[in-house]
C-alpha cells in the first residue's frame, strides 16, 4: 500500500478513536460514547437547520433584489472564513513540532508523504465545516431556482475543494506567526496574541451579521459582490453552479494545483522547519537568588495562570455564533502545549 | 555500518550541541554512547537517524550520505528514541501491522518476528489492547519490538533500558547481541554505565557537545570500571 495511504489510515485509527469506542470493556462507557456520539449528530443538524433558516430568510430578500447569486459567494465565502481561522488553529499541532515527529522521521518515508498525512487530517475535518456552513447557502440556493439532483452534488465538490486554499493560507500564516513567536522566550505569548487578534477580527465580523435589518443586508450585498471582483474563485465557483463545465474544472484544477504547489514547496524544508520550531528558547544563565514563598491557594494559582499563557487553546469541534440568539455551540479542549497535539 | 565525519550541531540561539565529533560504528559493534545530561547524546542520534538538520559535518550509514540518501538510509535501520510517542488510540498489534506495512515486511516474517519478540517480552496477550492503556515498560518493549520487526542492520537506541523490569533488560541483551552476531550493529546511549561496560565492545564518552574519549571498551576504562573512568574524565576535561 502507498506509504501516504498507511500514514494516513494510522491517523484516522488515531484520531477517531474508534478502538476505545470497540475495546470499552463496560456497557455503561459504550452508552456514554453512543450519547455522545447522538448529540455530536444532534448539534451538528441544529446547525445545519439555523444555517439554512438563516439563508432562506437572506434569499428572500435577495430574490427581490434579483441578486440571488450573492447566496452562492456567501455560503462559499463564510466556509472559506471558517476553515482559514481554523487551519491558522489547528496547523501549528498538526503541522508544526507534532507528537510523533520523531517517530515518523525516523522511517523510511518521504517528508512529502509525512506532510500530506498530516495536511489530509486538517483538509478532512475543514472539508467537513466548509460543508456544514456552506452547503445551506447553496442548498436554499438550489431549492429557490429549482435546479437538478446534479447540483447539489458539484455544491458539495466545489464547498470541499474551496476548502483546500485556506488551509494552506492558514498553515503559512500559522507557520509566519510560529517563525516570529520562535525567536523570543516568550513563544507562547506571541501565539496567543497573534490568534486572538485574528480570532476578534473574525468574531468582529460575524458580529457585524448579528442583525438581519434591510441595511445591514444591502451592505452585505454590496461587500459580497465585491469579493467576485477581489478574489477570481468566488466568480468562478458561481459559475460552476449555474452548471459550467468548464468553470468546475478550471475550478478545481486551480484548487488542487496550488495544494500540490504548496506540499512540493513545503516538503523540502518540512524536516527542518519542525526543527527549528520545537527548538525552545534556553537563556541557561540562571543564577540562585531568594525565593518566594507563597501559600498552598496562591501556589496553585499562581501555577494555573503560568499555565494559562504556556498554553494555546483549540477548538477542536466547531465554534461559531447563531445569528438569532448569539448561542455558543462547541466543545473546546485544553492543550498542555501544541507538541501535545494528536 | 555508521560513520560520523565531524559533526558539528548548532542550535539557534548559536549553542554548538555537537561540536566536531567522529566516531564509527562498525558491523558486529554493540556502541555504547555514554555524557551527562544535557551533553549531546540524543541531538548526536537523531542527526545519525535523519530527524535533526546539522550544520558541519557528514553522516554515513552502509556507505549512504543521510543528508542525501536519507530513506535509502532509514530502510536499513531503526531508531527508538528516549520517551517514544505511539499512537495511544491504537492497539499494539495495529501499531507493530503500521510499523511492518511501512517497511514492507512480507505477512509470513511480521507474524514470525511478532511472535517471537512479543513472546520473549511477554507482551503477547497485550497486544490487543489500547496502547494508552499500557505501562510505560510495555510502551517501550512495544517501541522495541517495532525496531526489531523489520531486521534492522543498525539499530540506534536512546536509553533503551529505562523502564525496561530485569527479565526484559536481560532479554533485550540477548537480542542486541544477536543482532551483532547476525552482522548488524548497535549504537545506543545510555546512563547505566554497568550496562555500557559489560554489553559493549566499543565506548564513546561525550562531554558539552565534545567526545572525550572513544575506542574498545577495554582501552577507554583500562583497570579501572567505566564508572570511575567517566567521573575523572568529566571532572577533568
Amino acid at each position: 500500500m502507498n506509504k501516504t495511504i498507511l500514514l494516513i489510515k494510522a491517523q484516522l485509527i488515531n484520531s477517531s478513536g474508534i478502538n476505545k469506542l470497540l475495546k470499552s470493556s463496560t456497557k455503561g462507557e459504550k452508552l456514554k460514547a453512543g450519547l455522545l456520539s447522538g448529540l455530536i449528530i444532534f448539534v451538528i443538524l441544529m446547525i445545519f437547520v439555523q444555517m439554512s433558516m438563516y439563508a432562506w430568510v437572506m434569499s428572500d430578500f435577495l430574490a427581490g433584489k434579483g441578486a440571488l447569486d450573492i447566496l452562492i459567494i456567501a455560503g462559499t465565502a463564510l466556509s472559506m472564513l471558517v476553515c482559514l481561522f481554523m487551519s491558522i488553529y489547528k496547523a501549528p499541532g498538526y503541522l508544526f513540532a507534532f507528537r510523533d515527529f520523531d517517530m515518523l522521521m525516523s522511517l523510511p518515508v518521504s517528508q512529502g508523504a509525512v506532510l500530506v498525512s498530516k495536511l489530509f487530517m486538517i483538509v478532512s475535518r475543514n472539508a467537513g465545516l466548509a460543508v456544514l456552513l456552506g452547503f445551506p447557502y447553496l442548498m436554499v440556493y438550489g431549492i429557490k431556482t429549482s435546479v437538478g439532483v446534479a447540483y447539489y452534488f458539484a455544491a458539495l465538490l466545489l464547498l470541499i475543494l474551496a476548502s483546500l486554499i485556506p488551509v494552506i493560507a492558514g498553515a503559512v500564516l500559522s507557520l509566519f506567526i510560529g517563525r516570529v513567536s520562535s525567536r523570543s522566550r516568550h513563544t507562547n505569548l506571541f501565539l496567543i496574541v497573534g490568534t486572538f487578534v485574528l480570532l476578534i477580527s473574525f468574531m468582529g465580523g460575524m458580529f457585524s451579521l448579528n442583525s438581519l435589518t434591510t441595511a445591514n443586508i444591502e451592505n452585505m450585498v454590496s461587500i459580497i459582490s465585491s469579493l467576485k471582483a477581489i478574489y477570481y474563485p468566488f466568480g468562478l465557483i458561481t459559475a460552476a453552479l449555474h452548471m459550467d463545465i468548464i468553470s468546475i474544472l478550471v475550478f478545481a484544477v486551480i484548487s488542487i494545483i496550488v495544494f500540490i504547489i504548496f506540499v512540493w514547496l513545503f516538503a523540502r524544508s518540512f524536516k527542518a522547519v519542525n526543527s527549528q520550531m520545537q527548538e525552545k528558547y534556553k537563556a541557561s544563565d540562571y543564577k540562585m537568588t531568594d525565593l518566594q514563598v507563597r501559600t498552598t491557594a496562591m501556589a496553585l494559582f499562581k501555577k494555573e495562570v503560568s499555565l494559562y499563557f504556556s498554553i494555546l487553546y483549540i477548538c477542536d469541534k466547531y465554534r461559531f455564533w447563531s445569528c438569532n440568539d448569539g448561542a455558543y455551540t462547541g466543545n473546546v479542549y485544553f492543550l498542555a502545549d501544541q507538541s501535545s497535539m494528536n | 555500518m555508521l560513520r560520523i565525519e565531524k559533526l558539528s550541531k548548532i542550535y539557534k540561539n548559536g549553542k554548538k550541541a555537537v561540536d566536531n565529533l567522529s566516531l564509527e560504528v562498525k558491523p558486529g559493534d554493540i556502541f555504547g554512547f555514554i555524557g551527562h545530561n544535557g551533553a549531546g547524546k540524543t541531538t548526536t542520534l537523531k542527526c545519525a537517524t535523519g530527524l535533526l538538520d546539522f550544520s558541519e559535518g557528514e553522516i554515513f550509514i552502509n556507505g549512504k550520505s543521510i543528508k542525501t540518501e536519507d530513506l535509502e538510509c532509514k530502510k536499513t535501520m531503526a531508531f527508538i528514541p528516549d520517551n517514544p510517542d505511539l499512537y495511544e488510540n491504537m492497539t499494539g498489534i495495529q501499531y507493530l501491522n503500521f510499523i511492518a506495512d511501512i517497511f514492507t515486511v512480507s505477512k509470513t516474517e511480521r507474524e514470525k518476528a511478532i511472535k517471537e519478540y512479543a513472546d520473549a517480552f511477554e507482551i503477547t496477550s497485550s497486544l490487543g489492547d489500547i496502547i494508552s492503556a499500557y505501562s510505560h515498560g510495555m510502551k517501550q518493549k512495544l517501541a522495541l519490538i517495532s525496531a526489531f520487526i523489520h531486521r534492522p542492520g543498525l539499530l540506534v537506541l536512546d536509553e533503551p533500558f529505562v523502564g525496561l523490569d530485569p527479565k526484559a533488560s536481560h532479554t533485550l541483551k540477548g537480542f542486541l547481541k544477536e543482532l551483532c552476531d547476525n552482522g548488524g550493529a548497535v549504537f545506543f546511549s545510555t546512563h547505566v554505565l554497568e550496562v555500557a561496560e559489560k554489553l559493549c565492545n566499543k565506548i564513546a564518552i561525550i562531554k558539552a557537545g565534545r567526545l572525550i574519549a572513544c575506542g574498545d571498551t577495554a582501552e577507554v576504562k583500562g583497570d579501572s570500571t567505566l564508572e570511575e573512568i567517566f567521573m575523572e574524565l568529566i571532572d577533568n576535561e
